[in-house]
């Protein structure tokens, strides 16, 4: 474990799935924000600098979380944070309407339900 | 009449008959008159100088020559009025009565200078009797018999008297008879006798005749009109038939039943879902101005109530008709006269038909029978578009449902496994075995919940073409088997199973499809021969060319499938029952899925199998062209890599 724990921010609108995903990252000795909008998640990231974003595709307005990347890409301050994309849609529709730009980081693109397993371990190769 | 017409004269003769067979009468009269006077003067220099006869050839000759003359005006008369007008029936008959008139005075002066009362000339003015009986009215022909009379009685009287000279014909006649009395009058009652008797037995056939063409004349017209009408009306209900959208069927008729009755304007009005008002909903031949119009209210409005009814209505004046809402604007559009016909629905009525034209009174028996026919079919046609249209609306509003069902039904499912998850991870403290026990279970049917509404998903897309509309491209099926068979490849070791995979070497077996659901589909193959196959089973993937296709087989040595189980295997949520005593779960829709997936894109899907012994699946998709013809070596078998 670190000494000072890492943070990591959830953007998510579901506080269910918040809960779970905090439990699961706590567990694992990470320090978690969260955000329940796109809106709210660029304040967070600003506020707390987190080391890496859980990043919601659809949010209570679709296509939220997509928007928002496009946002942190063109704030220098924000797009060398890593990103990892969560979405309930099983295929790739929608991968190529993300930004790959080489200022933004969006690592990966995770499907909706995530196993905490394989959550800790896509984590742990961003956050060190 | 002439033998041939062009087509223009057929018409001209169904308008107009009498008149137009006067007119080319008169034209062959003229080319008979030109033998006429040329057979004058031949016959008088016969006479006079072959023959020898006491004829004076002068005055014969010069009234010849007359006749050629004045034949020359009468055509160049002729060529003016054409026989092609309508209004040129009173210039026929003029010239026809100027023609006649001429003739008979150079007639009389032949038979003045042929011997008069003596001369055999006087009979030809019979012709011009039977032609005037023919072409012209009854009242016509006794003038002419009497002016004939007068002309020759005339002659005979001058000449007898001595007013006018004598001109004997030597050699015809021994004696001279123009002074014998008895001779005169005998001759003369003769002539003017048979003139009349002639006259009446020649107007009464030829009126009779003439009544009777105009008879036949008229029913070919009518017969053509039925015929033309019938024609326009078949290939109309053709037009009309040939699709299922409602409005273009709306548009086709109104446009077809305005072009085929030659009238103004046509719309189309239905009734509204309240049954209170007519709308328009399709118009042809109107202004935008007048189809600014609002709706008709059904209530207030006697002749649509009455045309709905069932009636065919015709307004022959829309100025003295108060049953028109909208008569100010009408009037304004120029619209004289309307004629409905109900748009009758088998329940209910649907609308009404209305052609519009600016004459008043311009609407026949016919055209409301006709209209009436029109508005039958157009009635089938405009209520199959209904239908059509509803099944339309109700397999969207189905699509949609299905879509908004799985989606919603999958957020609440995939969060229930990720708090379940997390509990039997042990992040939220440690569970005891009860506990856990306890949650795997109500893990392992989450999971089957997501399963199904996953497959329920992938069934509603390829059902309805979600994603084939959205991102088709060429897909190797030998790469997409080989990833598939990877994925399968544990689970087959875990299980004892001999997977197998055969691909043709060379070139790529390209089909055009959406890669992930042509994946899904020959997922749920794959992975069926696996899991009904037992441990020590072999499965064996094949892909081959047939012709234009690739040709893929799943075979299995598993359970295989009973008998009576194979004609329902592609139906949604049915699972064979020896499947089912396998394997416990299972939504009974992987293969409706791979069908409807496999079939969209053009392919075919059939099974073989014995209960017992094994299954093979053989699936066949349409191949890009020039991916097709690879070197078929024998096979790249064994375990996959």
């Amino acid at each position: 474990m670190p000494t000072t724990p890492k943070t990591i921010l959830i953007v998510d609108d579901d506080p269910d799935l918040v809960l779970a995903t905090r439990l699961v990252l706590e567990s694992a000795g990470y320090s978690v924000e969260e955000a329940s909008s796109g809106e709210e998640g660029l304040e967070k990231m600003r506020a707390a600098a987190p080391d890496l974003v859980l990043m919601d595709v659809m949010m209570a307005n679709p296509l939220d979380g997509y928007y928002t990347t496009q946002q942190i890409a063109d704030d220098a301050a924000l797009n060398r944070i890593p990103i990892l994309m969560v979405s309930a849609i099983t295929d790739s529709q929608y991968a190529e309407r993300f930004p790959t730009d080489q200022h933004l980081d969006i690592r990966e693109f995770i499907s909706k339900p995530v196993e905490p397993q394989q959550l800790l371990q896509r984590i742990k190769r961003y956050v060190r | 009449m002439e033998g041939k017409l062009t087509p223009q004269q057929a018409v001209q003769f169904r308008q107009m008959p009498v008149e137009y067979e006067l007119c080319m009468s008169l034209s062959w009269l003229s080319n008979l008159r030109w033998i006429a006077g040329a057979g004058v003067i031949g016959v008088t220099i016969v006479a006079r100088w072959l023959l020898g006869m006491g004829v004076e050839p002068v005055p014969l000759i010069l009234t010849g020559v007359i006749i050629l003359v004045y034949n020359l005006i009468f055509q160049q008369w002729l060529t003016r009025i054409q026989c092609d007008l309508a209004g040129s029936s009173t210039q026929a008959h003029t010239l026809a009565r100027v023609q006649i008139a001429a003739d008979w005075l150079a007639t009389t002066a032949l038979v003045h200078f042929s011997g008069g009362i003596e001369s055999l000339l006087i009979l030809y003015f019979f012709f011009h009797m039977m032609l005037a009986a023919l072409l012209l009215p009854a009242r016509d022909t006794f003038l002419f018999a009497g002016l004939a009379s007068l002309l020759v009685s005339g002659i005979a009287a001058l000449e007898y008297t001595g007013v006018l000279p004598h001109h004997h014909v030597e050699g015809l006649l021994p004696v001279e008879l123009y002074r014998s009395v008895p001779y005169v009058a005998s001759t003369l009652g003769f002539f003017v006798s048979t003139l009349f008797v002639s006259a009446y037995l020649a107007t009464r056939t030829s009126h009779r005749l003439r009544a009777r063409q105009g008879e036949i004349v008229r029913l070919g017209r009518d017969l053509h009109q039925a015929y033309e009408r019938l024609e326009t009306l078949y290939e109309s209900a053709q037009v009309v038939g040939s699709t299922l959208e409602l409005q273009e069927v709306l548009d086709r008729l109104t446009q077809s039943t305005a072009e085929v009755m030659g009238v103004k304007g046509c719309t189309i009005r239905l009734v509204h879902e309240t049954g209170t008002e007519l709308c328009l909903a399709s118009t042809y031949g109107l202004s935008d101005a007048y189809l600014q119009k609002g709706c008709i209210l059904v209530d207030q409005n006697p002749l649509a109530r009455q045309v709905l009814g069932g009636e065919v209505v015709a307004v022959a004046d829309i100025t003295a008709d108060d049953r028109l809402q909208y008569s100010a604007e009408a009037v304004a559009e120029g619209i004289r006269a309307t004629l409905s016909a109900p748009l009758l629905g088998k329940a209910r009525p649907l609308g009404i038909l209305r052609v519009y034209c600016d004459r008043p009174g311009c609407f026949s028996e016919e055209d409301a029978h006709f209209l009436a026919t029109v508005a039958r079919y157009g009635s089938i046609a405009i209520e199959n578009a209904m239908v059509y249209e509803a099944v339309q609306n109700l397999e969207e509003a189905k699509r949609k449902f299905v879509l908004m069902v799985t989606h919603e039904l999958r957020s609440p499912v995939g969060v229930i496994r990720s708090l379940l998850n997390t509990l039997s991870g042990g992040y939220a403290g440690v569970l005891s075995d009860v506990q856990a026990d306890m949650i795997g279970r109500a893990l392992r049917r989450t999971d089957f919940l997501q399963t199904l509404i996953d497959d329920l998903l992938s069934l509603a897309a390829a059902k309805t073409g979600l994603r084939t509309t959205q991102a088709t491209e060429a897909v190797d099926l030998g790469a997409a088997l080989m990833t598939i068979a990877e994925r399968y490849r544990i689970p087959s070791q875990d299980k004892g199973i001999d997977l197998q995979i055969v691909t043709p070497e060379g070139a790529c077996l390209c089909t055009p499809a959406n890669p992930e659901e042509l994946d899904r589909a020959l997922t749920n193959l794959v992975s069926n021969a696996v899991k009904y196959t037992p441990p020590g089973g072999k499965v064996r993937l094949a892909l081959d060319v047939r012709g234009v296709a690739a040709q893929l087989e799943v075979t299995d040595s598993g359970i295989g499938i009973p008998e009576e189980a194979l004609p329902h295997l592609f139906e949604e949520f049915y699972r064979a029952p020896n499947a089912k005593a396998q394997v416990k779960q299972g939504t009974g829709l992987g293969l409706v899925i791979a069908k409807e997936i496999i079939t969209r894109y053009g392919g075919s899907i059939r099974v073989s199998s014995a209960e017992g012994r094994g299954t093979t699946f053989t699936v066949t998709l349409p191949l890009l062209a020039g991916g097709a013809g690879p070197e078929l070596t024998g096979t790249a078998d064994g375990a996959v890599p």
